[in-house]
């Protein structure tokens, strides 16, 4: 009670108990809205997707012309049956999510002007790497599955 | 006794009207003495914002051109015109578009309304990127109003935020599309985690995006919280900038203007006046160390310009509403894009720049242009010229050969990516990042900072280098804008004109 801040033997300055507390006190605000925000910021991180299941059937193998790609309606899935087999090749620009469509043997986005080859690769436009290859299987009723959330390597085809 | 008190209470019938005025308003009415005309403004709630007297020079409309108040009276407009929407519009993927066709064909008034709040949405952005432009031209960013300026900054985010958050709602095609590449442009961090490799690990780009967007593709949950920001986070969080942009401006001095030293004092001060604290107070307020001269009463003079400019801008919207419908495309459908697919006038000179890096165009460009305009008053601090159009003859000049210089750097490599392409044309395997960091984009905004710097070292005047950079942002940001308007076709391929698209 006597000085507002002593000094220790060594010379140093002690801050002094007044001090002490409101710095604490401070610290603890502080802390406490560290922790209010931490808390707080996960509930706008959605924990189950109320979305449409990235699994779907495509058809049957025999639907599917050798030699073909082949858009699935609504799907945004280009299904491609060659001599490695069955692969899928998911048909969302890698730039800014637009969609592409076959045109003059070139995969064409009209958002931004990204072309990919039919094997997904850019050939030019601001897409910053390929078209993502969709993992495939085969359902008990013989029908192929893509799986629009599993991305595999372009090798990796389906043998069917 | 019966008789005396029918007496008062007849009176007092008579007199309610007046005994009414004189409860509602807390000063004489009408105001007839200076000192009245000081209580209408200060002794009311929704006037004493105002200063009691105001500078002759913040009349000029040359000045301001009303440009800020344009802003907050078309923020009401939209205020009023959304919350008539609200009662029909639901935020569901299954209801929203028919509502707004509801609103649009059968509500009665729906489609003024509609086209109301869209006209006034288009005309806010328009007249808060102009007012932006009216104070750095007349360095009203100066000295005492740092800040205001950073709270104008905010302020211009938060308009784009909303204009853009609104885009969503009606839930047809225009909306799915612009939202689907919004989202993406957030999740363009991963271009740089691709490049290190990390992204497995941390993938900040597609957190934001689940954030934004509540999952992994544009739905009901991006329906829902695009409209929580755009009918609550966002309008509030308007509303408390604005107060405090106007709270700022009235203890900061008032609107900016040239010193007073060496203008004849006109009017002497009339016996009987009053004066608010805002004399007392030490610091910026209006009329430190000086007396009344070259003020001018607010009650009337300001309040009527108040009011025409709200007439203007009413008027301005009805007349724009009446004859314009706002447009509706067709159901949203997630397979098929819109061709060519194009965002609101004032993001094409953004998708401009995405079209050739998604990372540097939409989030790298823009977060280096927005801090760099907040760094302005920082970085360029000369005190002289303010509250006056480009500070005198050196500001016009650097302002004359920045628009010259801006328009050929900007044009000359707009024409040479049109005609030549870029890196990958010429090396098909060059790695991503080299075109992250090297795009016309980039290569404009490089041109610009040099251009800048050259300004500085010739004429040894940061405020100079200012008015270069600010300006050859404004002249890239109206080029790029024309050049996504009218020169871009189906798949971002350039036209000469919509005639020329295919398929017409």
């Amino acid at each position: 009670m006597s000085k507002k801040s002593g000094k220790a033997a060594d010379g140093d300055t002690i801050m002094d108990r007044r001090d002490f507390l409101g710095k604490l006190a401070v610290a603890s605000v502080a802390g406490a809205g560290c922790m209010a925000f931490m808390g707080t910021a996960q509930l706008p991180l959605p924990k189950v997707l109320n979305e449409p299941s990235t699994r779907f059937k495509v058809g049957f193998p025999a639907d599917f012309q050798p030699d073909s790609i082949t858009l699935i309606p609504g799907r945004n899935v280009f299904v491609r049956n060659d001599h490695f087999g069955f692969r899928a090749l998911s048909a969302i620009c890698t730039h800014l999510g637009c969609v592409v469509a076959l045109r003059d043997g070139a995969l064409k986005c009209p958002c931004h002007g990204s072309n990919f080859d039919e094997e997904g690769e850019v050939m030019s436009g601001p897409a910053p790497r390929a078209l993502d290859w969709l993992k495939m299987s085969l359902s008990p009723d013989g029908q192929l599955i893509v799986d629009a959330g599993r991305t595999v390597s372009r090798d990796d085809a389906l043998l069917a | 006794m019966a008789d005396n008190g029918l007496k008062t209470f007849f009176s007092n019938l008579r007199g309610a009207g007046s005994a009414f005025t004189g409860s509602l308003l807390r000063h004489p009415w009408p105001p007839r003495s200076d000192r009245e005309r000081s209580q209408a403004i200060f002794q009311n709630f929704f006037l004493h914002i105002h200063s009691v007297r105001i500078h002759r020079h913040s009349l000029k409309p040359w000045f301001t051109m009303g440009l800020g108040l344009m802003s907050f009276f078309l923020f009401l407009l939209l205020c009023v015109s959304g919350i008539m929407l609200m009662f029909y519009y639901n935020p569901t993927t299954a209801l929203a578009y028919n509502n707004v066709k509801d609103i649009t064909f059968v509500v009665g008034a729906g489609r003024y309304m509609r086209n109301i709040h869209r006209w006034a949405a288009h005309g806010m952005v328009l007249v808060v990127l102009l007012h932006m432009v009216r104070v750095f031209y007349t360095g009203s960013y100066k000295r005492q109003r740092k800040f205001n300026w950073v709270i104008g900054m905010l302020l211009l985010a938060v308009t784009l935020m909303l204009s853009f958050t609104g885009y969503l709602l009606p839930w047809d095609q225009l909306a799915y599309w612009a939202i689907t590449v919004g989202a993406n442009i957030a999740a363009s961090p991963r271009e740089l985690t691709d490049a290190v490799g990390i992204t497995a690990w941390f993938d900040i780009g597609g957190l934001i995006k689940e954030v934004l967007i509540g999952g992994t593709m544009v739905g009901q949950e991006a329906l829902t919280r695009f409209y929580l920001l755009h009918v609550m986070i966002l309008p509030l969080t308007c509303v408390i900038l604005i107060g405090v942009h106007f709270w700022r401006i009235r203890k900061d001095g008032g609107l900016s203007r040239p010193d007073d030293e060496g203008e004849d004092p006109v009017g002497a001060p009339e016996a009987g006046k009053t004066y608010g604290l805002m004399e007392l107070v030490k610091d910026d307020s209006p009329q430190l160390d000086r007396g009344p001269d070259n003020t001018v009463m607010s009650w009337p003079t300001a309040i009527w310009a108040e009011v025409a400019v709200f007439m203007l801008c009413l008027g301005g919207m009805m007349v724009l509403a009446y004859f314009f419908d706002a447009p509706l495309k067709e159901l949203a459908n997630p397979a098929i894009p819109e061709n060519p697919a194009k965002a609101p006038w004032y993001f094409l000179g953004l998708q401009e720049l995405v079209s050739y890096s998604a990372f540097m165009g939409g989030i790298g460009i823009p977060t280096v242009v927005v801090l760099g305009l907040m760094l302005i008053p920082y970085l360029d601090r000369e005190e002289a010229g303010v509250g006056e159009w480009f500070t005198g003859p050196s500001g016009k000049r650097a302002l004359g050969v920045s628009v010259v210089a801006g328009t050929i750097f900007t044009l000359a490599l707009l024409a040479f990516t049109v005609r030549f392409g870029w890196l990958r044309d010429w090396i098909p395997q060059i790695p991503q990042i080299v075109i992250t960091f090297i795009n016309p984009g980039s290569a404009i905004v490089v041109a610009y900072a040099l251009w800048s710097l050259f300004l500085l070292k010739r004429s040894g005047s940061t405020r100079d280098a200012a008015i270069g950079l600010f300006t050859c942002f404004l002249v890239g940001f109206i080029i790029l804008t024309i050049m996504g308007v009218y020169f871009r076709g189906p798949n971002w391929d350039f036209y000469w004109s919509p005639a020329h698209w295919p398929g017409h």
